[in-house]
């Protein structure tokens, strides 16, 4: 069975078809369990001998994950997060899905999770129960206002000793750079109606030159026994190019 | 007939630009054409490939098998040297001279060109400077693909005419340096 994904009718042809009939697949191990379905993979599941090709003999290649543009705000929100955890030892960050999730390579290495939209708000409220402090969790503009408004609420009303890190952009970037559903400036009001304390919620400008000064901003919240929200502001850069561009074809 | 061709370059570059055009190109010349892509990764600097097959009859897989490709058309030279198993060993590799260094780690460039040289079938464009010279530096992918026309079972014509379609709507300076630049693309790579 030669099955792209979970080996779903090959597990039902397993059942179906008597026994003497030999099924062979991704349950078998004549498919790799993982993966998706290339010729390399096929053929070698039939049997076929690879082709010759040029040879890479002796060749050790860089590999070129991709990164955040140059001047990205998420980098100088992630140099100041690193700096404001500096010194303390029972660290979690988790994050969230989106441009900022390349945070978790170097140079950054500066978040360690992500599983699905919204996950690092109740992700981090787990950890901070589970004892861990202090505790920020990532998220963009972008994915806080699709999945991380319920788990904010949660946190809220339990006072979960933890920091929210919103990242506004302004843009959903990875994308193809949508527009936020709704502007920034309403970011405060969605966080406040949530039950957030206005005592612990920050806005702060994701501007490089400001990174100490906002590390020292995150430091004091990540101090504060209980729920803290800073949102970092700036415009993707990429959104900015495409705005400017729209601006200059209309005018 | 069948032709298969991996592009590669990096995020932002123009991998797919290139493979809309010769795509775009094979299909008004009567060709079948079927194309694959790593994308999501533009303008985040990451390694990006497309696979692009052309045939005059039915193309079953829009994947190249290793050791398939007649083509690597490459706008960065490491980038074409990372699909090297794709090549067959009488196929050849295209690839712009110019190196994209974005990762700490990346080779010295004379010794990745060498080792592009070293191949039996390999051409080396200047492509940033033909580009700079066409009158357009963002033209380095319509450079490169004026060098792979002298390879493509293609009629060169029919690459221009995907050009002058491409190109129309962004303005006439632009369509005459990228004509230009396909031009100069074949020329250097002759």
């Amino acid at each position: 069975m030669l099955e792209d994904g979970y080996p779903y009718a090959e597990r039902l042809m397993r059942g179906l078809l008597p026994g003497g009939v030999a099924v062979g697949g991704r349950m078998s191990g004549e498919v790799p369990a993982t993966g998706e379905l290339n010729p390399e993979v096929v053929r070698a599941a039939l049997g076929i001998p690879a082709r010759p090709s040029v040879s890479l003999e002796g060749l050790v290649l860089p590999n070129r994950p991709p990164q955040l543009c140059q001047g990205c705000p998420h980098g100088h929100a992630y140099t100041a997060i690193k700096e404001a955890l500096a010194g303390y030892e029972t660290t979690m960050v988790t994050a969230d899905i989106g441009c900022y999730t390349l945070g978790a390579l170097p140079p950054y290495s500066a978040i360690e999770s992500c599983v699905c939209m919204g996950a690092s708000i109740g992700m981090a409220k787990g950890a901070a129960e589970a004892g861990f402090s202090p505790v920020v969790a990532v998220i963009g503009d972008g994915t806080f206002l699709h999945s991380g408004i319920a788990p904010l609420i949660d946190a809220a009303a339990a006072n979960a000793n933890m920091t929210v890190m919103i990242l506004d952009n302004q843009a959903t970037a990875m994308t193809g750079v949508q527009e936020p559903l709704v502007p920034s400036s309403r970011l405060r009001d969605i966080v406040l109606g949530a039950g957030v304390d206005p005592e612990h919620l920050v806005v702060v400008d994701a501007h490089p030159r400001k990174v100490h000064e906002n590390a020292v901003t995150l430091k004091r919240e990540l101090d504060h026994k209980g729920l803290s929200v800073v949102i970092a502001v700036r415009e993707c850069k990429v959104a900015a190019k495409k705005r400017a561009r729209l601006q200059e074809a209309v005018a | 007939m069948r032709y298969d061709i991996v592009l590669a370059g990096v995020g932002g570059q123009g991998v797919l630009s290139m493979a809309a055009l010769i795509g775009r190109a094979a299909v008004t010349s009567g060709l079948v054409a079927k194309q694959s892509e790593v994308h999501g990764m533009a303008q985040r600097g990451g390694a990006v490939q497309a696979h692009l097959r052309l045939a005059d009859g039915p193309i079953d897989s829009d994947l190249i098998p290793r050791g398939a490709a007649d083509l690597i058309l490459s706008l960065e030279p490491v980038e074409g040297l990372r699909y090297l198993p794709w090549l067959a060993p009488a196929g050849s590799l295209v690839t712009s001279a110019n190196a994209f260094v974005n990762i700490p780690d990346y080779p010295p460039t004379e010794q990745v060109l060498a080792r592009v040289r070293a191949l039996p079938h390999a051409i080396v464009v200047e492509a940033e400077r033909v580009a700079e010279e066409s009158g357009d530096l963002l033209a380095v992918n319509t450079v490169m693909v004026g060098a792979a026309s002298t390879l493509l079972p293609l009629d060169p014509a029919a690459l221009e005419d995907a050009v002058r379609t491409t190109f129309a709507r962004k303005g006439e300076a632009t369509l005459a340096a990228n004509l230009a630049a396909f031009a100069a693309g074949r020329r250097a790579a002759s």
